[in-house]
């Protein structure tokens, strides 16, 4: 099924925000369903696709650039929102609210399009057993319906090429073993929001979506001159929103936790996560010194494999060119040193903890955004490399079960938005002897 | 206050001096085949294959222009841009060189820069040769230019005329061109190029309409573009160069005709993507004007008995077309043709379905005259309005004094008509992001905007060759299939000319829903018809358009689901003001 002709089918004007709840839909107050960004979901999608464009704020509601093309004005993100018993089903266009762009000056090669996808996710999510190894990649949604990406960039180090891998090197992913972190090897296609789209044009974040945090009010402030995010001053005085959720059904939070995890009175700071990297600082671990031979433990045990890597396994040495933090490898778990969390950090090495939030006052296991003191993005991200629970959830193209709508987009776009994002005609007057444009 | 004297002398002397070191080089291209100018649209060419073809379109766009110096170094020859089209008698381009001297090399970009490319269809001033409503050339929902449309006939291997259109576009697709031209410019000197459309199609990469493709857009990993781009480099050629002794006489700017010391100058509003049109200069917008040509346009006065005017079959509701098949005059006769809509005139050049006039104000007499239409003559026009006391002051504030003539009458309609615009539509607000298509109508748009061209994968209508644009229209004629043996011939009755048999004016396809019946004769009562003769109705002959004439015998094959999709498409493209007939 369409979820467009679903949407057009459907009838009455659904407010920003407003849910129609069915009294029979089970759960219908779970955060899974009412915490979805839809304040945007009737205006369209917009980007700027240079700096140009950006410094004049002419945004642009359809683009091409020949390989990316959005002929038609699309609405951002979560356009319907459905619930049957046991799963929610989030319509998306994957396209957020702020303006997007420009991406590498202009000079990115792909543009972001409408994904028009369903994003299925278990409204009773249950903890994985085991140690099961996660296939990862795209891991989950914010809640403004974007994507939300892992880590890591698709390439790794090619031992036998004594080279990464990467888009235009044309060797293949590399060995899949020292893999690139995003932010590093591709932070500079980010834009203002710290985002970009991969080449059949999903917008999606690595790393936290500043953006998103800005328009959920999450401690980040923007500047209008700059068209720049930045963390807020001071100290927040709120527990951070929910950012969105991973595959598994557990909501990721801004950085932003209870100081104690089970006591909502114990003030506020800020995540720390339990990675550091490996460059004899923090751990003893130095890979400067000792060079790239072997993984990390947390690592090992994802892998179910020995640290001590053979060596056509190993990555290269430490220099400009492959610093510390080049690749997820390059990180050490403070709890494989004899920290412990809770009292040295914050966070599991899946990126999350067990605790209260304002949304789960009995509590859940949650992941928490994770950046430094000064508002940068720092790894794990968004998550660790496994899921706390069981991640069944997945993208779908169709609903193949009986659900309640919970929310629908407004039927009409909200035009009030883009009369000034509409481009103006000319006119011809004629003047002094000749027409003149205006 | 003055600048000192010796500070002025410089500045004179640097003024004189100026003139002397700059000269012009005057690019003339000729089209050819095999080092003959080409015959267009004559079935005598053959392609590598064997292949016999006729050439019947050749329209390019050319910019960066630079010379190298004797020493080496290139000499950037200005942001100019220039369009030849073969049949329109563009051939020349004039290159202002900002220093004399000693040159060996010509080198020009055949296609534009992606910064030109993409500036946008509405930047260019009426006269440019970027103006799409010139070159007819641009894209519009695409966005970008064709580079090149070369386009012909071709006899296939069952021996039926074949159509064949190569449009080659997009920003990587543009093909330096150097040719080796020693030179010493010292004042306007003409270079004449010959362009062989022979080795475009032949060397080094030689095409095959049959093996190769009938038409190529240029779409990614096209191997008929790479063929192209790659042929065009060597296709070019010095034939002569030749000292001017005189410079270009500067075209005479015609001075306004009648306009009164005082008047209102009428504000003419385009959309943002609508080319800047070409309005006469010597009749000036003004309200005044505008007021009494719609004045007249009702007026039943205009016709020998007044039982009709010009609104009569030119209704503003049914997009100033008539909804009868033939019209009928004000004597109860009636013609052979479907009364033709007036919308956005001001983008063309020719009126009429045949084209016969050259302006609006030559075109507007005529209905007036016509015994089968208003059978009125002029001076019996101009003595009634006369006798009428409302039209003097009218007549003083358009045109500064209260004489009626038939010119004036002419000239005010010309006004009025001009001002007949149509921009909005669903799918202009879809476009603009104020409102959303249906899923139906997307799809009509998908395949009214793509080619049909199965070799590639593309299973398009083909419709925006002629109807492209963000009017919808194109300037040109054609003659889209209806007869194997036209009946009425056309454009032909116009230019004399056997190729244009059974061509008729393009027309444009805002507001088609309200002005049916269709076609030049009004032979089709609905849009479910019209696309049913491109699915299944289109008949060959020596003058169907390539673009028609490249699909299966009877036309572009498209699903039930689809025909709907574009005829709900097409519905969408209805102006609300004009279904509301507030135009008036």
């Amino acid at each position: 099924m369409n979820w467009m002709q679903h949407r057009a089918g459907s009838v009455g004007l659904a407010l920003a925000l407003t849910l129609i709840v069915s009294a029979a839909a089970r759960g219908a107050d779970d955060p899974r369903i009412t915490s979805w960004y839809t304040l945007d979901s009737s205006r369209l999608a917009r980007l700027y696709r240079t700096p140009a464009k950006q410094a004049a704020n002419q945004p642009e509601t359809t683009w091409s650039n020949g390989r990316n093309t959005q002929a038609f004005p699309v609405r951002c993100g979560v356009q319907q929102i459905s619930s049957s018993s046991n799963w929610v089903y989030v319509s998306s266009t994957g396209l957020p609210g702020q303006i997007m762009g420009p991406w590498e000056g202009g000079r990115f090669p792909n543009l972001p399009v409408d994904q028009h996808f369903i994003f299925a996710i278990p409204l009773h999510p249950v903890k994985q057993s085991g140690d099961a190894w996660n296939r990862l990649f795209e891991i989950g949604m914010f809640v403004d319906g974007v994507r939300m990406f892992d880590a890591c960039d698709a390439f790794s180090y090619s031992h036998a090429r004594g080279q990464d891998a990467n888009p235009r090197a044309g060797i293949g992913q590399g060995d899949g073993i020292w893999r690139r972190d995003a932010l590093v090897n591709e932070g500079q296609t980010f834009d203002a929001a710290l985002a970009h789209q991969q080449n059949w044009g999903t917008y999606h974040y690595h790393v936290q979506p500043i953006a998103l945090r800005y328009r959920l009010g999450d401690h980040v402030d923007f500047d209008p001159a700059t068209q720049t995010y930045h963390e807020s001053a001071g100290q927040p005085r709120h527990h951070s929103p929910i950012l969105g959720w991973l595959q598994d059904g557990y909501p990721i939070y801004g950085p932003y936790g209870y100081a104690n995890p089970t006591n909502p009175a114990s003030g506020l700071r800020r995540m720390d996560s339990g990675f550091v990297p490996r460059d004899g600082r923090r751990v003893p671990d130095n890979l400067a010194a000792t060079g790239r031979r072997q993984l990390p433990a947390w690592e090992a045990r994802e892998e179910h494999r020995s640290a001590v890597l053979t060596d056509a396994e190993t990555g290269p040495e430490v220099s400009d060119a492959y610093p510390v933090g080049h690749y997820l490898e390059d990180y050490a778990y403070l709890g494989d040193f004899g920290k412990t969390q809770g009292r040295d950090f914050d966070l599991d090495e899946l990126n999350g903890r067990w605790c209260v939030t304002p949304e789960f006052p009995a509590g859940t296991y949650a992941y928490f955004t994770a950046i430094d003191a000064r508002g940068n993005p720092v790894y794990p991200y968004n998550m660790g490399r496994r899921y706390y629970g069981k991640p069944v959830g997945c993208l779908m193209r169709g609903i193949f079960e009986p659900v309640t709508t919970n929310f629908v987009a407004a039927a009409e776009a909200d035009t009030a938005a883009t009369p000034k994002d509409a481009p103006r005609g000319s006119k011809l007057i004629w003047r002094d002897g000749g027409y003149q444009t205006r | 206050m003055s600048p000192p004297a010796p500070v002025l002398l410089a500045l004179l002397a640097a003024l004189a001096a100026a003139p002397a070191g700059a000269a012009t080089l005057e690019l003339q291209v000729r089209p050819t085949v095999a080092g003959e100018a080409l015959q267009p649209a004559s079935l005598r060419y053959q392609t590598t294959a064997g292949e016999t073809f006729a050439i019947t379109r050749v329209s390019w766009l050319a910019c960066d222009f630079a010379l190298q110096r004797a020493d080496g170094t290139w000499l950037e020859l200005g942001d100019t841009a220039a369009w030849f089209d073969a049949e329109r008698g563009r051939d020349c381009v004039r290159l202002p060189v900002a220093t004399t001297g000693e040159f060996r090399s010509l080198r020009f970009l055949a296609g534009l820069t992606p910064a030109v490319n993409h500036a946008g269809p509405d930047k260019f001033p009426a006269g440019h040769p970027l103006n799409p409503n010139l070159n007819g050339l641009h894209w519009s929902w695409q966005g970008g230019y064709i580079f090149l449309a070369l386009e012909g006939l071709w006899r296939n291997a069952a021996g039926q005329l074949d159509g064949w259109a190569y449009h080659l576009a997009r920003d990587t697709n543009a093909a330096s061109v150097t040719l080796a031209l020693p030179l010493v410019l010292t004042n306007e000197t003409q270079v004449a190029l010959d362009f062989d459309l022979g080795v475009v199609l032949r060397a080094p990469r030689p095409l095959s309409f049959a093996k190769d493709g009938s038409s190529t857009h240029s779409r990614d990993g096209d191997s008929v573009a790479a063929a192209l781009v790659r042929n065009l480099a060597g296709a070019f050629s010095v034939r002569r160069v030749t000292p001017l002794t005189e410079g270009e006489i500067a075209a005479a700017r015609p001075a306004p005709l009648y306009l009164p010391a005082k008047f209102t100058p009428y504000e003419f509003q385009i959309a943002a993507n609508v080319p800047i049109p070409e309005l006469p200069r010597d009749n000036p917008l003004t309200q005044e004007r505008v007021a009494l040509g719609r004045e007249l346009f009702f007026d039943r006065a205009v016709s020998i008995n007044d039982s009709q005017s010009c609104a009569s079959c030119h209704a503003p509701e049914k997009a100033f077309s008539d909804s009868r098949q033939r019209s009928w005059g004000a004597e109860g006769g009636s013609g052979s043709r479907h009364s033709m809509r007036l919308l956005n005139l001001a983008w063309k050049r020719e009126f009429f379905w045949d084209g016969r006039a050259p302006s609006l104000r030559a075109q507007v007499v005529q209905p007036i005259q016509n015994p089968i239409e208003m059978h009125q003559s002029l001076p019996a026009l101009v003595e009634k309005l006369a006798g009428d006391p409302a039209y003097a002051p009218r007549f003083t504030a358009a045109f500064g004094s209260p004489e009626i003539t038939a010119e004036k009458v002419a000239l005010a309609l010309e006004n009025y008509l001009l001002t007949l615009t149509s921009f909005d539509s669903k799918f202009d607000r879809a476009m603009r992001g104020e409102g959303v298509l249906s899923a139906e109508e997307q799809r009509g748009f998908e395949l009214f905007s793509t080619e049909y061209d199965p070799r590639r994968g593309q299973f398009g209508a083909d419709c925006f060759h002629c109807h492209g644009g963000a009017l919808f229209q194109s300037q040109g004629f054609a003659n889209n299939g209806l007869d194997a043996e036209s009946m009425d011939t056309g454009r032909a009755d116009t230019t004399g000319r056997a190729a244009d048999r059974g061509k008729f004016a393009v027309p444009s396809l805002r507001n088609v829903a309200v002005c049916g019946p269709y076609m030049h004769d009004g032979r089709l009562p609905t849009l479910e018809a019209v696309v049913e003769h491109y699915v299944s109705g289109v008949k060959r002959s020596e003058t169907l358009d390539p673009n028609l004439a490249k699909h299966p015998d009877g036309g572009v094959p498209l699903s039930a689901a689809d025909q709907r999709a574009l005829v709900a498409f097409l519905r969408a493209l209805t102006d609300p003001k004009v279904e509301q007939a507030g135009v008036k």
